[in-house]
């Protein structure tokens, strides 16, 4: 059974073919170029987040100046209905806005991969476990079909207002998307040759699940992110809007369009058009920076 | 050597009015060193009898015997396991997804060296090289990935993950029906030569009967989940007992057929003729 072959007997007849073949290519991995320049502006995002609150102008949270004034040489944005320089605020609320952001971001996806590959990877089993993943999986749809600003709400004024539960409240709102986007990937590997292979080769289901599945699974919902970036800056204005947000002097893009709402009803359109312009660049910012990666191991 | 047999091995899939049994009550044995060829129509459960007998698909009813012992038990444990995957290992058919698209071929295939064997990464780099060798690969494509190589190649890298164990007992799963006739040959044969080196068994599952014959001394024929003749080759090939074989043997029959089966069961003729192929293979192809 373990007898080792003799490598004379065994060599092929014809290896000559061969090597021309392995002369045309020498590049032998596929081409993976991070599109560099894409990645500037979501760097520009990151250097704002960090040092944006110390190079305000004025203050961002404490009256700088006539209420009302519109966009000029003193005040480049206007100051709002209540004194505060919009351009301060817009500038410090990066920090707070962009750490919701990829924190919503990151916990979402963590959510997302853990919820999916267990309940992908054990839904149609027997038993107790597929029970448990299956029941798992209308949790999750169940959330996803309640609105999520009731959900936010909830979350929001039982546990209070503060940056930690707004995190929480968004990622829980938005992780079943990430849930079923990973378990629709997962019920597609899951059917692969190269999982039967693997378990041939000896390799454990949860190495197998963290080795094989787990990559070929999470392409989707990394793409998705950028989507969710967007989503959670929006989410975090409308719990603002209604009162479940941070308190209001805090510079926050979503609180400050809310604000700017009434605002441009009485024709001042700067106090919610500048902070609306920045959620749109730094969206921007960041999609533009997912597609400076290639996709890695393209099948086709 | 290892020695394999199904007995009573029963497989069925779906509930109540729907369930379907694949394998129904199946007794077969492979006997260490045999090469056993099963052939049948698609949907014949040739390849369910194949799954189980790697412990890839569990039975309903019936057992597989690994040399004499129950499998079942054995398969409850990583270390069971292991162990008998050293012993008896798969070649599935070629699709596209037979690796996994984002590792090399060379890390699939240290995985069973290094997992089932234990040899260091070093030493499985030297199996792997060898092994790719015997089966005439060039060892610069294992730094590919599997989109990288053809088809063809990738077969034989599936082929290469199997034998880099160096296991006692090889099922082989439709290993040829995707390859064009020229691979086919060169495939079969370093199967064959594998296995009389080395004294392992073979459990060669096609629907290709000329090929089944070429590699197998023995035939086992499967019709709607049931074995309803087996045989050694020679001899089911003569003179075929049930309705069904003599029914799969008139599908490959034609022009050339009769001369070419002279030449398989004459043992050492290669496959595959080098001007045209045969009818029958020509016919297997197209189906």
């Amino acid at each position: 059974m373990t007898a080792t072959t003799e490598p004379t007997a065994t060599t092929a007849p014809t290896t000559t073919p061969q090597a021309t073949v392995t002369t045309k290519t020498t590049d032998a991995r596929p081409r993976r170029r991070v599109i560099w320049w894409r990645l500037v502006p979501a760097a520009v995002l990151a250097v704002l987040a960090l040092i944006g609150p110390f190079i305000t102008p004025y203050p961002a949270t404490r009256v700088s100046g006539t209420s009302g004034t519109a966009p000029g040489a003193e005040y480049w944005f206007g100051t709002d209905s209540t004194g505060l320089d919009v351009f301060s605020q817009t500038l410090a609320a990066t920090q707070l806005n962009v750490f919701i952001a990829v924190s919503v971001v990151l916990l979402a996806t963590l959510i997302g991969v853990v919820l999916g590959l267990a309940i992908g990877m054990n839904e149609s089993r027997p038993g107790p476990g597929g029970l448990t993943a299956r029941g798992t999986g209308r949790i999750v749809d169940f959330v996803q079909a309640v609105p999520s600003v009731i959900v936010g709400l909830v979350l929001v004024s039982f546990f209070g207002a503060s940056i930690g539960t707004i995190v929480v409240a968004i990622a829980v709102i938005l992780a079943p998307i990430q849930v079923r986007l990973v378990r629709a990937e997962v019920l597609r590997v899951r059917g692969e040759a190269y999982l039967d292979a693997a378990r041939m080769a000896g390799t454990s289901e949860l190495v197998l699940t963290l080795r094989h599945v787990l990559p070929n699974s999470v392409r989707p919902a990394v793409a998705n992110m950028s989507v969710l970036f967007g989503v959670s800056v929006i989410l975090t204005a409308a719990l603002g809007f209604l009162g479940a947000g941070l308190p209001p002097p805090t510079a926050e893009w979503g609180a400050m369009i809310a604000r700017g709402a009434t605002d441009a009803a009485v024709g001042r359109w700067w106090p919610g058009a500048f902070p609306a312009l920045a959620l749109v660049l730094a969206v921007a910012a960041v999609s533009l920076a997912f597609s400076a990666f290639p996709r890695a191991g393209s099948r086709r | 050597m290892t020695a394999l047999a199904a007995e009573r091995l029963t497989r069925r899939f779906g509930h109540g009015r729907r369930a379907h049994t694949a394998v129904d009550a199946v007794d077969v044995e492979f006997p260490a060193g045999s090469r056993t060829g099963i052939v049948g129509e698609s949907g014949s459960g040739k390849s369910t009898l194949g799954l189980m007998l790697v412990g890839l698909d569990r039975p309903n009813g019936g057992r597989v015997l690994v040399d004499g012992d129950d499998l079942a038990p054995r398969m409850r444990t990583q270390a069971g396991r292991r162990a008998f995957r050293r012993e008896v290992q798969l070649i599935a058919q070629d699709t596209s997804s037979s690796f996994d698209p984002l590792r090399t071929l060379r890390d699939a295939l240290r995985t069973p060296a290094r997992q089932l064997v234990g040899l260091s990464i070093d030493e499985a780099d030297a199996r792997i090289a060898e092994t790719l060798g015997m089966l005439g690969i060039d060892p610069a494509f294992a730094d590919r990935y599997p989109h990288e190589v053809s088809g063809g190649q990738r077969q034989r890298f599936a082929i290469a993950r199997a034998l880099v164990v160096r296991p006692g007992f090889v099922v082989c799963d439709e290993v040829v029906s995707a390859l064009d006739v020229s691979v086919q040959g060169q495939v079969l044969n370093s199967l064959k030569r594998y296995c009389a080196q080395t004294g392992a068994g073979l459990a060669f599952i096609s629907h290709g009967l000329p090929a089944t014959a070429f590699i197998s001394d023995r035939l086992v024929v499967m019709y709607r989940g049931v074995v309803v003749e087996q045989g050694p080759t020679e001899r089911v090939i003569a003179e075929p007992e049930h309705p069904y074989t003599r029914h799969l043997l008139n599908a490959h029959r034609g022009p050339g057929f009769e001369e070419h089966r002279a030449e398989v069961l004459a043992g050492s003729e290669p496959l595959v003729p080098a001007s045209e192929p045969s009818a029958g293979i020509a016919r297997e192809v197209t189906r």
